[in-house]
């Protein structure tokens, strides 16, 4: 503190140096005093924020333009890693192309199971049945709970020697004999969606109950006076007025979809034969599983990781620009 | 003849009524179910021995055993792990905390240079992928500290200082309004006595749900510290040793009863926090996701 405002001083004193006009000196104390402290409270969160959001996407820029290991001295190759990304008959980047189709798949899937779950449970808590609250604090509960863990947890539940699941499924005569669901690339990919949802659409939820709660009753309360049924006023009055918050929330689960490994890390890692390998978990690899390719190709790897940003960051350009009309109250 | 009709029609919406809510207790209590199982098999599993989790099956177990963590803390050195995950969660809660506060207090209440320009920066970071895009330049910056073997670069690389937190907490802060300030500084007080004694004091609730919030992201991180700690496994936090630990074991050899006891210990102590704040601490978030 003491030592800021002795710069601050001596700043000015310089600054008076140059100029022999006070209103000068003036301006430039004033924009100190008003810059200063702000920057010394900030200072902390910026230094975070450049080492560890703003340097890392300088990095993977830079980089890409490289042929770079880790440890030896960085090669220029202009975008001859790009090349080799796009170069559709090696193995590596077809595996990339296709983690595409399949992560969107994963979060449509996922979506569309998550979102009229969300929407049904946050209805019937909005009712204000008893014990609404208790039930609104359990079914968001999965998402405090640490994934990876949990996920360590399913993979004794989905086993097909002795699993509870297996158990459960064979006492409802859902199936007739005990399978290994993580064995096999369909059900595999299908139980990680499974386990995700039941891990997240209690955010979801709380995200309708909030939409929820600024509908007024009396809209309702006409609704019924002129003589409209309870499927209709949900038609015409709760959809309509969930339509702005439904946007931030697929908005924000497609950005997440892309942010996640789904629980295939720890249930999978990606197999069968890739078929769970979502982008990030086969950016992931790239970087941090050496036996792809041998050593770290760190060029490829922020090559493959500037495109994905890139695909993403269209995407959701493209998504909030064709969902806009909902967006105009 | 008129009163027969009025009683069926109240007896019949009584009755419609009574049949909703039956639906409606049926759902909640399916779902219910669901989302409990997991949490109660390990819950119940750590009571298991090894033997019977790999041979029987069901929820209960046959016989209670203690012994899963007994071996936590006697061979796990889960004892280590549960104190790693403590250290890390605890003050990346109180640098977090700060960190974000501070940002939001400076967009609400100051009229910095650059002020557009980081706002859009912070948004910008918040829509692209970061995780997978920079965990590895992440990690050379924590190389580059010299902090790869201590559990400080775990903390110092998980500190969440932006994100959606800055916005909401610039919300709070500029709904307290000017006056506030205005007459703090007549009253002499600095722009850092206005964050610490005036602005902060005065948005507790919302403190406390970040705390929580904060606190539980730290706890279950995973990527990070699992990298960090490839051959530094005194530094390991809970999630990453329970997850190591099943894949060191190959298919059956795994220690199960030992490793949901270490589970059990991930998953007990945010319960806990959890049990204990979620009424307002979902408020908090409702009232949040509005703002935003």
């Amino acid at each position: 503190m003491s030592n800021s405002t002795i710069n601050n001083k001596s700043d000015i004193a310089t600054l008076n140096k140059f100029s022999n006009k006070n209103t000068f000196g003036l301006q430039a104390k004033k924009f100190l005093g008003d810059n200063l402290p702000p920057f010394i409270l900030m200072a902390p969160a910026l230094f975070l924020f450049l080492c560890f959001s703003i340097y890392p996407i300088l990095f993977a820029i830079r980089y890409c333009l490289y042929d770079y290991n880790g440890f030896g001295t960085a090669l220029f190759v202009g975008l001859q890693k790009f090349e080799k990304l796009f170069d559709l008959s090696s193995q590596n980047s077809f595996n990339y192309w296709s983690a595409w189709p399949r992560t969107i798949l994963y979060g449509v899937t996922k979506l569309s199971i998550e979102i009229p779950l969300a929407l049904l449970t946050a209805i019937i808590i909005n009712t204000k049945i008893r014990g609404s609250s208790f039930f609104r604090g359990l079914f968001y509960m999965p998402q405090i709970l640490p994934g990876m863990v949990m996920g360590v947890v399913f993979v004794n539940m989905l086993n097909p020697f002795n699993g509870i699941i297996n158990d459960i499924l064979m006492s409802l005569h859902i199936i007739s004999e005990r399978y290994s669901f993580l064995a096999h690339p369909g059900s595999a990919f299908t139980v990680g969606i499974t386990i995700d949802v039941w891990q997240s659409f209690g955010i979801n939820m709380l995200f309708f109950l909030a939409g929820l709660s600024g509908i007024s009753r009396e809209l309702y309360e006409s609704a019924e006076v002129d003589g409209a049924t309870v499927g209709e006023s949900f038609l015409y009055i709760t959809l309509p007025s969930l339509a702005k918050i439904s946007r931030i929330i697929i908005l924000l689960a497609m950005v997440a979809t892309f942010k996640t490994t789904g629980s295939y890390f720890v249930l999978t890692s990606g197999g069968p034969n890739h078929s769970t390998e979502l982008v990030y978990l086969y950016i992931y690899k790239i970087f941090f599983n050496s036996s792809i390719s041998g050593t770290v190709d760190i060029g490829f790897g922020s090559a493959v990781a500037v495109v994905s940003a890139a695909i993403l960051g269209m995407i959701s350009i493209l998504y909030t620009k064709l969902t806009k009309k909902f967006d105009e109250d | 003849m008129k009163i027969k009709e009025d009683t069926s029609m109240k007896f019949n919406a009584q009755k419609s009524k009574y049949l909703q809510n039956t639906i409606a207790y049926i759902i909640l209590g399916v779902i219910s179910v669901t989302v409990l199982l997991p949490v109660l098999y390990a819950v119940l599993g750590s009571f298991k021995s090894t033997r019977e989790i790999l041979t029987e099956g069901g929820l209960l177990p046959k016989i209670f055993t203690f012994e899963n963590y007994i071996d936590a803390f006697k061979k796990g050195h889960f004892e280590k792990y549960t104190l790693n995950s403590i250290i890390i969660a605890v003050s990346d809660t109180f640098i977090g905390l700060f960190n974000i506060t501070a940002v939001g207090f400076c967009f609400a209440r100051s009229n910095f240079f650059g002020k557009k320009l980081l706002k859009t920066m912070i948004l910008l970071t918040m829509f692209i992928a970061l995780g997978p895009m920079t965990l590895y330049p992440v990690i050379t910056v924590i190389r580059g500290m010299g902090l790869q073997n201590s559990i400080w670069g775990i903390v110092i690389g998980l500190v969440t200082g932006m994100g959606s937190g800055v916005f909401i907490f610039e919300a709070f802060f500029k709904s307290q309004g000017g006056e506030i300030d205005e007459a703090a500084v007549i009253d002499g007080c600095n722009f850092f006595q206005r964050y610490f004694f005036i602005a902060l004091p005065l948005c507790k609730p919302l403190i406390a749900t970040y705390s929580v919030l904060i606190f539980s992201s730290a706890w279950n991180s995973f990527f990070l510290p699992y990298i960090l700690t490839f051959n530094r496994i005194q530094n390991q936090p809970l999630s990453v040793a329970i997850v190591s630990l099943m894949d060191m074991g190959g298919e059956g050899s795994t220690a199960w009863g030992l490793l949901f006891a270490g589970a059990c210990l991930a998953i007990i102590p945010v319960l806990l926090v959890y049990s204990f704040t979620s009424r307002w601490f979902i408020k908090g978030i409702t009232e949040g996701a509005v703002k935003f």
